[in-house]
């Protein structure tokens, strides 16, 4: 394996100026260099890597790499993204998006992608809030929780990514968290070879606005906190529903073949030609 | 090239088709403007409905002219076709003075106008053993009194348009009409006409 | 009536559409169910398969034109179709196309509105909503068929207009040309001319995405071909990357603007007949220049002084056509399917030249060439 300063020097844009945008402590670093880890692992060219993200701190993360980049509007990457995949279907697609960004502004484009299949590797940073703007509540911000615009509580509950994907019939769904560094290596990895739409719930921390919520006081103590509350899907299984009441389960949720919308329309194209 | 610095007053001829939804107006005037190309007019064929896919109100128009057509849509009738009652009384005011209605005997029974032609189309499809094909009747009596389009071209564009089992049915729907639609017109010939036919 | 010789098709105005289309070398589309739009969605899901093309249907008018953004990135032309709300959907990604210089082929069947309005029925409502329907500054090219031959050219051009100046190309037709069928003699594919987005000379550790060539149009290659580069609707530097420059920001827009505005002179594209001698001129798009015309010639028979303009661009506004039959007319007369919105421009460009009147029909019925012709003879000095 690379040394970090290698991966530095090979996948990081030297004409972009840096520093990057993200507070210290943030996850999007952690899951931004597992990213480029896996993508060097597995040997893709960097002219057939596209990067696509949204709106929102993780919006920004396509700038600082050497691949195809595009940053696009927010909740849409998916969208921009099936257009790119379906015109250049050798090209290999990726999307980062936030929770915010994923599954309110886009959660419509989100459940049509992994309803249609069409191949692109989806990463969601789910940080529990919406960072860039200050700390509003989001999709996935729990019930009861004090955020910027819920000052007497979230009113609303909040839902679980994973599972609305895995419903929409998705080739490949997983979760992990920053902090299970080997595991979002493993999951991100699968993701980028599945044929198909995949999706990696990549739960991580906003030290800036999400810490404050859950009376953690430092990025390493909400790390600490990710590990805490993490259980694996194994383990999940065998335990009751009451049990499982505020733990992040890992793993690998769904792992299928299905066919995937450029594979089909192939097939059509090619028997209209003749 | 055209003189097209004239208004078409004079060149213009202008054919709609109502009826509800279903009738195969529409069909019957994308014929009715194909045939018309055959036959080497300038056209354009412009249709309107209402949001039903079946039932409410249809309409067809084929603008024919010798020159590019210029206002696309119908202003005075010259032809309207009506298929059912609720589309005569719609239609009927914009039937320019001197035009011609032609209805179904069946369908409509109140037109006030001078020169109704009355045919039975809707019989005349159940005849031939095809209900769905009291378009294809109706554009056997257009094909008779329009003075721009002829039957040879209507019936090649027919065969081309509509699905091959169906070509012989309709075909023989269009010439019923067209026979019993001659025979109506030359009712309406000047007398020399008549009797020199009768020789 | 005498009978023209050459070899006509009937051709719905969707249909031309997608004729027009497929010459200029489209070859994604994306599109969601609309009327009175849909058969261009329709036609394309039959065709672009054969044509080695891509189709599909998005969830919604937003994420079509997302798509639309995509593939073009990845070097496909592409386009979309609407209609009225799912024009209002597609705002936030013209904004983006304009900023990030994609290009790309709208086409806005336009139906009368606001909101769900009347779904068949015709309107010219969307005209300044082409122009400034999404946020910011920002250049808009804009094009208005009256004819179903003219759909056909027009989406052509779109499409060559866009490629040229990457931008987005907006088709305002309205519903009458939309479902018109009308016999056209099809263009020989040798006879058209077809356009394409410039490509870099440089090698990739060159190549400046949003650098200005000079011509304010920067190359643009393809995604996957080795010219890594970023795309953002953020504002950004000459290599795509965002900025909150003074020096950066100001020169970026005011390129947006001037690639376009540089070519104006080329951008006047209209038909015109007996201005010359016109003390009251007729300007028209779409359905609306069909009945002018039959009513410019039959009040000419009257032996009125009449003359017609029919626009073929409506963004940006022939300033330069307008000024100069403004200053040779009398009066004007500007027929509209809305409430008044070129004649708005019209009023602009007006320096008290002479005296327009407006002609407006909103009631979802065409405007036709008796009522055109009485305000003609109404408005006889």
């Amino acid at each position: 394996m690379k040394e970090t300063a290698e991966l530095v020097h090979i996948y990081l844009r030297s004409s972009k100026k840096f520093p990057h945008i993200w507070c210290a402590g943030c996850g999007i670093g952690i899951f931004m260099n597992a990213l480029l880890r896996v993508i060097d692992r597995i040997g893709y060219s960097k002219d057939d890597v596209v990067l696509v993200s949204g709106i929102g701190c993780s919006g920004r993360l396509p700038v600082y790499v050497d691949f195809n980049t595009l940053h696009t509007t927010h909740g849409r990457a998916l969208t921009f993204a099936t257009g790119i995949k379906l015109a250049k279907p050798h090209l290999k697609v990726i999307t980062v998006m936030g929770d915010g960004d994923a599954i309110a502004i886009g959660g419509n484009h989100l459940i049509h992608a992994a309803r249609r299949n069409v191949e692109i590797a989806s990463f969601v940073i789910n940080n529990y809030v919406y960072g860039m703007t200050g700390g509003q509540y989001s999709p996935t911000t729990p019930h009861g929780v004090k955020t910027t615009s819920s000052p007497y509580g979230n009113p609303e509950h909040d839902f679980d990514i994973c599972r609305v994907v895995e419903a929409a019939g998705a080739a490949f769904v997983a979760r992990s968290t920053v902090y299970h560094t080997r595991l979002l290596d493993r999951l991100i990895s699968k993701a980028l070879k599945k044929k198909g739409f995949a999706l990696v719930e990549v739960v991580s921390q906003c030290p800036t606005y999400s810490g404050r919520w859950l009376d953690l006081d430092s990025p390493v103590e909400m790390m600490k906190w990710q590990k805490e509350n993490s259980i694996t899907m194994e383990k999940a299984r065998r335990i009751s529903k009451d049990e499982l009441t505020g733990k992040i389960v890992i793993g690998v949720l769904a792992d299928r073949e299905v066919q995937t919308y450029h594979e089909r329309y192939q097939q059509v194209s090619e028997k209209l030609k003749v | 090239m055209k003189d097209t610095s004239k208004s078409q007053k004079n060149s213009r001829f202008e054919i709609r088709v109502a009826g509800s939804g279903g009738q195969g107006i529409i069909l019957a005037g994308i014929i009715l403007a194909e045939a018309a190309i055959l036959d080497g007019r300038h056209v354009a064929q412009s249709q309107s409905y209402g949001a039903e896919t079946r039932g409410g109100n249809s309409v067809s128009e084929v603008i024919l002219s010798d020159t590019e057509v210029d206002y696309p849509r119908a202003v005075e009738l010259d032809l309207l076709v009506s298929l059912t009652q609720e589309a005569c009384d719609r239609n009927l005011s914009d039937v320019k003075k001197g035009g011609r209605v032609i209805v179904d005997s069946d369908l409509v029974h109140k037109v006030f106008w001078e020169a109704v032609v009355s045919l039975p189309f809707r019989q005349i499809a159940q005849n031939v053993g095809e209900e769905r094909a009291i378009n294809m009747a109706a554009l056997g009596a257009i094909a008779s009194f329009c003075p721009y389009l002829s039957s040879t071209s209507l019936t090649k564009v027919m065969a081309k348009r509509l699905p091959p089992s169906k070509v012989a049915v309709n075909s023989l729907a269009f010439d019923e009409a067209l026979k019993l639609a001659d025979k109506l017109k030359r009712g309406f010939q000047p007398q020399e006409n008549r009797e020199e036919f009768e020789i | 009536m005498r009978k023209l010789t050459q070899e006509q098709v009937l051709l719905q105005g969707n249909e031309a559409c997608v004729k027009g289309a497929l010459m200029a070398g489209c070859r994604f589309f994306a599109g969601y169910p609309i009327t009175p739009a849909t058969e261009v969605m329709e036609i394309m899901a039959q065709e672009l398969p054969k044509a080695g093309g891509v189709f599909i249907q998005m969830e919604d008018e937003i994420a079509s034109l997302g798509a639309v953004i995509g593939a073009s990135l990845a070097g496909a032309k592409s386009m979309t179709a609407t209609s009225g709300p799912g024009f209002s959907l597609m705002q936030e990604h013209i904004g983006f196309a304009c900023m990030a210089e994609v290009p790309c082929v709208i086409v806005d069947v336009m139906r009368a509105g606001p909101s769900t309005g009347l779904p068949t029925q015709p309107s010219q409502a969307d005209v300044m909503q082409a122009r400034w329907g999404t946020h910011g500054d920002h250049p808009i090219i804009a094009l208005a068929p009256a004819s179903v031959y003219e759909f056909l050219e027009l989406t052509i051009q779109a499409f060559n207009l866009s490629e040229r100046y990457r931008t987005p190309v907006i088709i305002l037709v309205d519903e009458v040309i939309a479902h018109l069928r009308e016999g056209i003699i099809l263009p020989a594919l040798g006879d058209i001319e077809i356009e394409e987005r410039p490509q870099p000379k440089v090698p990739p550790e060159w190549y400046l995405p949003y650098g200005d060539p000079g011509s304010g149009v920067p190359p643009m290659p393809p995604f996957g071909e080795g010219y890594r580069y970023h795309v953002t609707g953020l504002y950004h530097d000459v290599r795509g990357y965002p900025t909150t420059r003074i020096d950066e920001v100001e020169p970026l827009i005011r390129r947006l603007f001037s690639k376009i505005s540089k070519d104006f002179e080329r951008l006047q594209w209209f038909d015109s007949f007996h201005t010359d001698d016109a003390t009251i001129t007729v300007i028209s798009y779409g359905c609306v220049a069909r009945a002018a015309f039959q009513a410019v010639k039959e009040a000419r028979e009257q032996g009125l002084k009449v003359g017609f303009v029919k626009l073929k661009i409506l963004w940006p506004f022939m300033r330069r056509t307008i000024t100069k039959i403004l200053a040779n007319s009398q009066k004007v007369l500007v027929p509209e399917m809305n409430i008044g919105q070129i004649s708005r421009e019209v009023k602009r460009v007006n320096k008290g030249e002479c005296e327009v009147a407006t002609l407006n029909k909103v009631d979802g019925t065409p405007i036709t060439p008796p009522e055109i012709l009485k305000m003609l003879e109404e408005m006889q000095p």
